[in-house]
């Protein structure tokens, strides 16, 4: 009995990724394949090509050679500082010229060159440049979150529409699969399958990046394992991106909820239907009653990287739970568990309009 | 043996109209059902309460389950054809079957397979590129390889030419009926599903008009062909209805003698569609 539950409910899963097999799949895939390539070129033929090589070339030179684009004179007795101070000097003037080139003002040294103490005197300095290309794979990530959640909206307004439209809802409801199944299993492709998909694509694509990386280092060479995964922490990249999206799913659930109550319950456009009483509301609250509590409960549940203001980083440090704004959280845990119903509800009762 | 389908004051209100207006029927374990009726006398709806799809009043039972709010268990020993073409366009035959093989406990695979060999349609094709034809083809193989007790089909044959809709019926009896299913079909082609049927049902405007077995419309109804001075004879007795044939009438009558009506002319057993006008349309002389 519990292998054919398991088949069933991976029947119902593979359904629907065979549905938007395009957008929940092939998408992720192709966005990987077109960055990798694109890395892969600009490793070859120029290495200076993309921003995100330059990126790379830049954490690489501040923690190779000491200096940051921004140029930082030791004006301390040299003595004072263990840090050779020729090979800083040394690369400014490899560095300076080419792109100061014109002018005689640029020789104006009080006005170019800033006085940066704290930076090299604190010893705690080191070991937070480790880790410092994790910002870069970072970006990545992010925008493969944001093709996702893109994507994922689209996935749900259609998910319990366009089969009433087409009428082949008269065939799925011939099958033995009540409807608890079919809104559930949506609602677990859209917070758990779809980001399953995106973020192992994207955790494949980071890997990518860093091994072409590691071969531009090395065409340039220098020591691929210094300087590119000693600067790299695994550990956080992937508590922050799979536990970072545990996070934003319990964040972001309301919304899912609410965009696939309005795929259920729309007749023409779900989008128009998931939209339109949310800014009505907003705007009658703020007329009538002149406060903002329905945008601000909205924006919350929105991940940042998206324009909303929710969480979507994942740390374990105790602060950053107390700032976490816990009855938000959990009444949108409510407000998702009603629209699950709600779905259920209109897809038993008042599909056939 | 017993009932599969109960109903008693079966309706089913769209605000003033009543599509089903208290229904009572049953039907019988092992019979083939025809429901026939106009467009819009709720043939459809009827269908739609004893799938689950639709509201309600009054009582139902399907077996032994109440539709409504038991539809997905009662899937598993219902299935049914809803309309022509509801297959969705954007999967594969193959994807179809895995499909339904993943999700119903008695779906055979192999046997669905075994239909679809004798077909022009390929498992990999997409449904959306099969001809209508064949999409019916598709889909009536997919549920005669359930193993079901109760197949109901709302015009399973709209839109086919006749080679189809023959070959559907053919392939429906021959390959799916037995003594222990039973099937209920809606259709306007009353004439071409007739040889199949061992009970009749007629509705109107949501009313039962009438209920009976083959073998009942066999006894309680005569038509009688009268030609010339014995179809003005024929037309004084009281009759159900009639229409003109070459050179006379033909009268369908209602529980009366067969000795009576010989010496006007031919007698023989109305067919359905006749009967059915003539309850219809009562007497168009």
């Amino acid at each position: 009995m519990t292998a054919s539950a398991t088949r069933r409910r991976f029947t119902l899963l593979q359904k629907e990724l065979q549905e938007y097999k395009r957008s929940l799949v092939w998408t992720p895939i192709a966005i990987a394949a077109a960055l990798t390539l694109l890395m892969l070129v600009s490793v070859l033929v120029a290495n200076r090509i993309t921003v995100m090589s330059d990126t790379f070339l830049e954490v690489i030179a501040e923690e190779e050679f000491g200096v940051s684009p921004v140029i930082v004179i030791d004006l301390d007795d040299p003595g004072d500082d263990a840090e050779p101070g020729a090979s800083g000097q040394r690369l400014q003037v490899e560095v300076t010229p080419p792109e100061d080139a014109p002018a005689e003002e640029e020789w104006n040294f009080s006005r170019e060159w800033r006085f940066e103490p704290s930076k090299r005197d604190k010893p705690e300095y080191e070991p937070t440049e480790v880790g410092s290309l994790n910002p870069v794979l970072s970006v990545i990530h992010g925008f493969m979150l944001v093709v996702l959640v893109l994507v994922t909206v689209n996935y749900l307004l259609g998910c319990l529409y366009t089969d009433r439209k087409d009428r082949s809802i008269l065939f799925w409801k011939s099958m033995p699969v009540s409807e608890w199944e079919e809104v559930l299993t949506r609602l677990a492709v859209a917070l758990v399958v779809a980001p399953a998909i995106y973020i192992g694509v994207s955790l494949l694509l980071q890997i990518s990046f860093v091994l072409l990386a590691m071969l531009l280092v090395w065409r340039l060479d220098m020591d691929p394992y210094a300087t590119i995964l000693e600067n790299i922490r695994f550990g956080d990249l992937l508590l922050q991106q799979v536990g970072g999206w545990v996070m934003t799913a319990l964040w972001v659930a309301p919304v899912y909820g609410w965009l696939m109550l309005a795929s259920a319950f729309a007749r023409r456009s779900p989008f128009l239907t998931a939209i339109a009483p949310v800014i009505g509301l907003a705007l009658a609250e703020a007329i009538v009653l002149g406060s903002d509590y329905v945008s601000s409960a909205v924006v919350a549940h929105i991940p940042h990287y998206i324009g909303g203001h929710s969480v979507v980083g994942f740390y374990f440090e105790g602060l950053y739970w107390e700032q976490l704004n816990m009855p938000s959280l959990l009444l949108g845990l409510v407000f998702a568990g009603i629209a699950v119903v709600g779905s259920v509800y209109l897809r038993r009762y008042r599909f056939d309009h | 043996m017993g009932n599969i389908v109960e109903a008693r004051g079966l309706t089913r209100s769209f605000g003033d109209l009543k599509a089903v207006d208290h229904v009572d029927f049953a039907v019988p374990a092992g019979s083939v059902l025809g429901l026939i009726g106009p467009n819009g006398a709720g043939k459809t709806t009827l269908l739609r309460a004893l799938l689950g799809l639709t509201e309600y009043q009054g009582e139902l039972d399907v077996l032994g389950n109440r539709p409504r709010s038991q539809r997905a268990r009662l899937m598993e020993e219902v299935c049914f054809i809803a309309d022509t073409a509801v297959l969705p366009r954007w999967m594969t035959v193959s994807q179809l079957l895995d499909y339904a093989s993943g999700v119903h406990p008695r779906f055979d695979r192999s046997l669905a397979e075994d239909y679809l060999k004798d077909t022009d349609v390929r498992l990999k094709r997409r449904i959306r590129d099969l001809s209508k034809g064949m999409m019916v083809q598709v889909h009536l193989a997919l549920v005669m390889a359930i193993d079901a007790r109760l197949l109901i089909l709302d015009e399973p044959t709209l839109g086919l030419d006749i080679l189809f809709r023959k070959r559907f019926f053919e392939q429906l009896i021959s390959d799916y009926f037995d003594q222990e299913r039973t099937i209920i079909i809606s259709t306007h082609q009353v004439d071409e599903v007739q040889h199949i049927l061992t009970d009749v049902m007629f509705l109107n405007r949501g009313k039962l008009v009438l209920s009976r077995s083959m073998a009942e419309i066999e006894e309680q109804f005569v038509q009688l062909n009268a030609v010339g001075e014995a179809a003005v004879k024929a037309q004084s007795i009281p009759h159900l209805g009639s229409h003109s044939i070459l050179g006379g009438k033909a009268l369908i009558y209602e529980g009366i003698e067969r000795e009576s009506l010989a010496p006007l002319g031919e007698l023989r057993t109305p067919s359905v569609a006749d009967l059915f006008v003539a309850m219809m349309g009562g007497d168009k002389s």
